[in-house]
């Protein structure tokens, strides 16, 4: 294998495994969806609603 | 560090003001209700710091609707160190009422009369130092559309947080402030704070004071029955807002100087006479709208194809070849779209330069893979920014307002009210923020019908999916103009919203539809700044998604491409042999009676893979055919670029205009992306929840089969309508034996 071939494969997977490991990591947090970045509601839907 | 809180009515300014106090870049517009949710933010300048929270906009502190309770809650639960209470100056008299109410807590009060431009503007003035005697609390001047008096704002809340601050109230009637005295003893023999608020709150029996202190309540109720006959008359509430607003009237409205210059009508009304129109309201909003839409859209701009040659190509044999028309003239939106296709390929074509001594696999996953894949999304930014700039400046000019004022007489006929449009209108945009906003509708029922419908609204995401697929239609059959099916697409997924409420307003969601009384806010133009932050919103938005959920999914995709089940490597031309092609191919059938599945030709599976691959992200289903394109591009020796990737591999595969079309129903109208699914599951009750990822599958489904049928066969119209006809007859039958319960 060559450095470039080494190189996109890790470059893929930490890309892949990031947003897969953000998704659960804010899924622990109680992050329920990621924040849209809307500006609407501020991080209103990443918080862990109480009231229904 | 000292806790700012800013309260006051809907559409008083309240979010302009922080975003000036905090530098934040929080979402304004020019109706009221934009604010559900209270939001922080750090104010610092020279030795001032503090914390400022900006509340959802009340009309008063008795609240009716979710957000309401949060800024009632937050005032005497959290006790910030001053409130700084946003007046809207153009409209003292009610914005006041609140005021009132606020004198009477615990708490360092500021009055911030906003917009003093306006009323200048309009030859009036008002004397601060005169309402500040008469209410007791300091009143400072303020403009936060053009940052006036905001630092003698921030250093008067600064001053009176150092000193605490009994409630006093307007309420002087003998009787009353005999029964608020006697129920303020009990509540401090309880050891509760701001007596004097729960008590005034208590005689007007309001429901969430009377569920605090239920053993209270006999007392306050026989004292209304004491005086209900003589002094209260049969409204006791009533009878104390009545009060409130005499008060006002008599004492704090004087303050006010108007010019006697005014001869009845403002501006606004002037426009309002027109927009508002019975019979011109509707006709002027569709043609504003058709307007945005053909400006963004349309590959004949102005209708000029008849009087141009149709061998004519702008820029001809240079690479902007056709960028600004061939045959017709490009709208502006086209026009970008192309010059951001010119640019994506020339950087893949130099990305493949530099990587053609590197392996095959290494320059068909960066540039096939992810960079046909992001590239496919992000040309159509552009166009996407065009018509957000459209809807920011409709937002912020008050016409959406407008629209929403003259869809109420539409809507109540299907059960919902005007309000359930400003969240639908807000689905143009994103779901999420849109699904938030249906906090702003009291009734249950009401709030769940529209978080249902509003994916249907077709949202920035789903927009490349639109515009790809109709400009395949256009150049594959040369059916009508491509900005003519956008529109229509985006008018079937508002009739598909009105269709499944009316449905669910007589079936499972019967009730009666809750009055709608909304504060028309006066026109203003449009703020540059305001709509560069929509913009920046909204193309961070993009780039972010981009170069994460987007990028990664376009990995996947090749990956799962051209690796076989037995993990072996496979070139572009044995990509019928890929994982993904087995998983797409054991989906298809499920697709067939939408005439996107096992009917189409050799490569069929990719509308299957397409149509699932949105369910994470809607961009994802044309970043998929990006993807899949530039990897058939080598099958079938073409070598197409930019948007003609989504389009050649749309023809390629053999579907039809009526399998297109129901492609594009089926994907405005399903289960939303994971982001818009877990907004709903956040905002309603479990059960309902489910419930509603199975209406939207259903609906979805539903919907694409019928514009199919009918498309492809012209007499299934009358199946279908027989149907519908026999559904609303059984509906009928049902409620007239099983009537509704008035509410």
């Amino acid at each position: 294998m060559t450095f470039i071939e080494i190189a996109v494969i890790v470059a893929c997977v930490a890309v892949v495994g990031g947003v897969i490991a953000t998704t659960i990591i804010n899924r622990i947090k109680g992050k329920k969806t990621g924040c849209c970045d809307c500006s609407y509601c501020d991080n209103c839907h990443c918080r862990d609603r109480q009231e229904k | 560090m000292i806790r700012i809180a800013l309260a006051g009515n809907p559409n008083s300014g309240k979010t302009t003001l922080f975003n000036i106090l905090t530098g934040s870049t929080a979402h304004v517009g020019n109706w009221p209700g934009v604010t559900v949710d209270k939001r922080e933010g750090t104010y610092r300048k020279k030795d001032v710091s503090a914390v400022i929270t900006d509340l959802p906009g009340i009309y008063s502190l008795s609240p009716y609707t979710p957000e309401e309770v949060i800024t009632r809650n937050y005032i005497l639960e959290e006790k910030p160190d001053c409130v700084i209470n946003i007046v809207d100056a153009t409209n003292l008299e009610r914005n006041l009422y609140l005021t009132t109410q606020l004198m009477e807590i615990d708490v360092p009060l500021v009055v911030a009369l906003n917009m003093m431009d306006e009323v200048k503007r309009r030859g009036e003035s008002i004397d601060a130092d005169a309402l500040a005697q008469k209410t007791g609390v300091p009143v400072v001047a303020i403009s936060a559309l053009k940052g006036e008096g905001i630092d003698k704002l921030i250093q008067c809340a600064v001053s009176q947080a150092q000193h605490p601050r009994k409630g006093t109230t307007v309420l002087k009637d003998g009787n009353l402030k005999h029964l608020i005295g006697d129920i303020r003893i009990a509540l401090e023999s309880l050891s509760v704070d701001n007596t004097l608020f729960h008590a005034i709150k208590l005689t007007e029996l309001d429901e969430l004071e009377t569920s605090l202190h239920p053993q209270l309540v006999p007392m306050v109720e026989k004292f209304k029955a004491t005086f209900e006959d003589d002094t209260f008359g049969n409204d006791f509430e009533a009878f104390i807002a009545n009060a409130r607003y005499s008060y006002i009237a008599e004492n704090f409205a004087r303050a006010l100087k108007t010019s006697g210059k005014q001869t009845g009508l403002t501006r606004s009304d002037k426009i309002d006479r027109v927009f508002t129109n019975r019979w011109l309201g509707i006709p002027i909003f569709l043609a504003i709208m058709f307007a945005v839409f053909h400006i963004t859209f349309s590959e004949n701009f102005l209708f000029l194809k008849a009087f141009i040659p149709e061998d004519w190509e702008s820029l001809s044999g240079t690479a902007f070849s056709g960028v600004f028309g061939a045959g017709a003239v490009n709208s502006p939106g086209v026009i970008l779209q192309s010059l951001t296709g010119v640019f994506t390929d020339w950087l893949t074509d130099t990305v493949r330069g530099w990587l053609s001594t590197s392996p095959q696999w290494v320059s068909g996953l960066i540039c096939d893979g992810i960079m046909a894949g992001i590239g496919s999304v992000l040309s159509f930014v552009p166009q996407i920014l065009l018509l957000f700039m459209f809807f920011s400046i409709l937002e912020d000019s008050g016409y959406m307002a407008r629209v929403a004022f003259i869809l109420d007489r539409i809507f109540r006929k299907f059960g919902l009210s005007g309000r359930a449009f400003m969240p639908m209108i807000m689905g143009f945009g994103c779901s999420i923020p849109a699904m938030i906003n249906t906090r702003t509708l009291a009734d249950e029922k009401e709030r769940t019908a529209t978080i249902r419908v509003i994916p249907f609204f077709s949202c920035g995401a789903k927009l490349p999916i639109l515009t790809a697929v109709a400009g395949a239609i256009v150049s594959s059959f040369g059916v009508s103009n491509a900005d003519v099916i956008t529109f229509a697409m985006y008018l079937i997924g508002i009739v598909t919203a009105i269709l499944t409420v009316i449905l669910m307003r007589n079936t499972s969601m019967r009730g009666e539809t809750p009055p709608f009384i909304m504060e028309l806010p006066a026109y203003h133009l449009p703020q540059f700044k305001s709509l560069m932050i929509h913009l920046w919103d909204k193309l961070k938005h993009f780039i972010k998604k981009a170069f994460t959920i987007i990028l990664a999914s376009t990995i996947v995709v090749w990956a799962a491409m051209h690796f076989s089940f037995d993990w072996q490597y496979l070139t572009d031309e044995q990509i019928n042999q890929s994982i993904l092609a087995g998983l797409g191919q054991l989906t298809q059938p499920l697709f067939t009676p939408m005439g996107f599945g096992s009917q189409l030709g050799e490569y069929g599976w990719v509308f299957a893979v397409a149509a699932v691959s949105g369910l994470i992200a809607k961009e994802n289903v044309i970043s998929t055919f990006g993807t899949l394109a530039a990897c058939l591009g080598a099958v079938i020796g073409e070598d197409p670029s930019g948007v003609q990737y989504v389009e050649q591999m749309i023809t390629f595969t053999g579907a039809t205009v009526a399998g297109l079309v129901a492609f594009i129903v089926f994907n405005m109208t399903t289960i939303p992306c994971f982001a818009a699914v877990a907004s709903a599951k956040g905002e309603l009750r479990k059960g309902t929840f489910h419930r509603t990822l199975l209406f939207w599958l259903v609906t979805s489904y539903t919907a694409a089969t019928v514009v199919y049928l009918v498309l492809s066969w012209w007499w299934t119209v009358f199946i279908v309508a027989a149907v519908a006809a026999a559904a609303v007859w059984g509906i009928v039958v049902y409620n007239k034996k099983h009537p509704v319960r008035s509410i």
